[in-house]
């Protein structure tokens, strides 16, 4: 067994969607909103995909600055600075959205028009259903995961 | 240099950005208040050719519920499920309703259904508000009363019980063949091994228990407890062989395997029989049962493969066994999540009973594809792909004997239990088989012959370190 050797593949733009965590977050975020949470509705799904949200977010937006940085020729590894910005602005717009209801409403209008933009139904955008519960930042703490799948993804990728 | 790997890569990146970015949107986040919950009850009766259902919803508001709703019939034994369309008009109702007096109450009538629906049946109603968000339509859904009838059985046609028969006894050669192999194994001194197939053949002998108690007619949450335990044992089959090799303990994935087999069938057997599992149908807890049976290949596979490994490190065995361990936990996974969908979401029952053996065949092969994409091998990958592909093609073939038995009219679905025991069970003789060949035949498989000449330098690249 210890005869193997993977080779480390060599980081791409993005690629830290591509951690098991984030995947497995992701999967979590699907399975919980369109399945778990209707079946057994309560604190523990209703958290459950807060969590999740808070790992893949953060993850995305770097993800999503790495390959606009990539395309326009410039070095696009992520470091302290971008996941600790994606981070802040995750975990501020997540607070907002969670204690003010005017954030809340606002974000649940904009999660509406985005749905209509997809499906294009005749009625007109409709806002989603969002709570107000301050009782969800108990997730916050996952956005470390991100912070430190991206930091560990550098120091691997200067390994490499 | 930007290689192939690295260009798929990329496009995983992207794609997995994008699923992100739509699973954003076609979520509602937030857990719905519990007032908001609807109740009511539901009362169904039947005489064995036509069947009545009288639903009552409290305080039932049509205007909040634009989408209207359906209701389900979800027939046992019976592909899919009479879906009956409600809504506030009339005019576009397949049913009557009544949302008169702030409560909705619908009468049904069924008739003509055929001999099966006889047996049992299984009414289930739910509301749904289509110009919600998914995630709100579906807690409605399940928010709403749930009512259950059932009829009496009917006792089983002669043809059924011939099929079950016979069905049963291939259960019980393929266990008797592996329990052979089993001592066999140890008489050749290949402890660890025997041990491991004379468990595995035990948990075969008890899913054909299980099977055979079923054609008794017991209730459901005893044949999932048994089958439960069985599949307990496999998973005890596993950890000893582990024991037995302390290296495998290295690797996380290795142990974790066999801690999940351990674990989620335990937790599904304890949910069948608290009745969690009530809406579900009979044959799909079987069928997903008997598909997490069938991973108990791969777990004699793992503790073989590695012994084999000491005669053919370089041909890359090792890796054969690590995508294994993939299939195994991810098999798992897959097999929990298809009877979770299945019980979530009744009126589909037919869909997920086809396609859970798909959605875990994709699965796994994506994560074949995934661990290529970060450094494994060509090889491992198609390797991964074929082992998949095998693994499914060996379930259906087992699972067909059920349903066979099944489209007979045997007494119950109970059939595809055995008959995927003995799938298994034949299953691991033939890799027992393999296990034991001289290691001449061995280095004639494919296996050997991928690494050694399909893709060359991949081997090396396997063995440095």
């Amino acid at each position: 067994m210890e005869a193997i050797a993977r080779r480390h593949a060599r980081p791409v733009p993005a690629d830290v969607l591509l951690h098991p965590i984030a995947i497995a977050s992701l999967g979590l975020l699907i399975v919980n909103d369109h399945v778990l949470k209707g079946a057994f509705p309560g604190p523990i799904t209703g958290k459950l995909s807060d969590f999740a949200g808070l790992v893949i977010f953060p993850l995305a937006l770097v993800a999503t600055w790495e390959l606009l940085r990539s395309l326009t020729g410039r070095k696009w590894m992520s470091g302290r600075l971008s996941i600790g910005v994606a981070v802040a602005v995750t975990g501020a717009v997540f607070a907002a959205v969670k204690l003010v209801p005017p954030a809340t409403a606002l974000v649940s209008e904009l999660f509406g028009v985005g749905q209509w933009l997809l499906t294009m139904p005749a009625d007109g955008p409709l806002p989603t259903r969002i709570m107000t519960d301050a009782t969800d930042l108990v997730a916050l703490p996952a956005l470390l995961i991100a912070y430190v799948i991206v930091l560990r993804r550098r120091e691997h990728g200067n390994d490499v | 240099m930007t290689s192939n790997r690295e260009r798929w890569r990329r496009l995983a990146s992207v794609g997995v950005l994008l699923l992100a970015g739509l699973t954003s949107l076609a979520t509602s986040p937030g857990t719905p208040s519990i007032d908001d919950q609807l109740t009511g009850q539901s009362e169904v009766s039947g005489d064995g050719a036509t069947v009545k259902a009288t639903i009552t919803v409290d305080d039932f508001t049509p205007n909040s519920h634009q989408g209207g709703g359906y209701f389900e019939f979800q027939l046992a034994g019976e592909p899919g499920g009479i879906v009956l369309t409600l809504s506030p008009d009339p005019s576009e109702a397949t049913s009557p309703v009544d949302t008169s007096a702030g409560s909705l109450r619908i009468d049904l009538r069924l008739d003509g259904c055929s001999p099966r629906c006889t047996r049992e049946m299984t009414v289930n109603m739910h509301l749904s508000d289509s110009r919600a968000a998914p995630a709100v339509v579906a807690w409605q859904m399940q928010a709403l009363a749930y009512g259950e009838g059932r009829i009496a059985l009917d006792a089983p046609s002669s043809v059924g019980s011939l099929v079950g028969t016979f069905t049963v006894a291939f259960a019980a050669g393929g266990a008797a063949g592996t329990v052979l192999t089993g001592f066999l194994f140890v008489l050749l001194r290949r402890r660890a091994a025997g041990v491991v197939a004379v468990l595995e053949a035990t948990a075969a002998f008890i899913l054909l228990i299980a099977g055979t108690i079923t054609l008794l007619g017991t209730p459901m949450g005893f044949r999932s407890a048994v089958a439960g335990v069985a599949e307990a044992a496999a998973a005890v089959a596993v950890l000893v062989g582990a024991a037995l090799r302390r290296t495998w303990f290295k690797r996380p994935t290795l142990w974790l395997a066999p801690v999940l087999i351990v674990l989620l069938p335990f937790a599904i057997a304890q949910l069948a029989a608290s009745g969690a599992f009530r809406p579900i149908d009979v044959s799909l807890l079987s069928f997903a049962l008997g598909v997490s049976a069938a991973v108990g290949v791969l777990e004699l596979g793992l503790l073989l493969l590695p012994s084999l490994s000491r005669v053919d490190q370089r041909n890359g065995v090792v890796v054969v066994a690590e995508v294994l361990t993939a299939l195994v936990v991810v098999t798992s996974i897959g097999t929990a999540a298809t009877i979770a969908l299945a019980s979530f979401q009744t009126n589909a029952n037919s869909i997920y009973f086809a396609a859970g053996p798909f959605v875990v065949v994709a699965i796994v092969i994506g994560l074949c594809f995934w661990r290529w994409i970060n450094g494994d091998s060509l090889s491992a990958f198609v390797l991964g792909v074929v082992a998949t592909v095998s693994c499914a093609l060996m379930a259906v073939v087992a699972g067909a004997f059920g349903l066979l038995a099944n489209s007979f009219g045997g007494s119950d679905n109970g059939f595809i239990l055995p008959a995927i025991a003995g799938g298994t069970a034949l299953a691991s003789l033939a890799m027992t088989v393999l296990a034991i060949s001289p290691p001449r035949l061995r280095h004639g498989t494919v296996v050997g012959r991928d690494f050694q000449t399909a893709w060359p330098g991949e081997a090396q690249e396997l063995t440095r370190g």
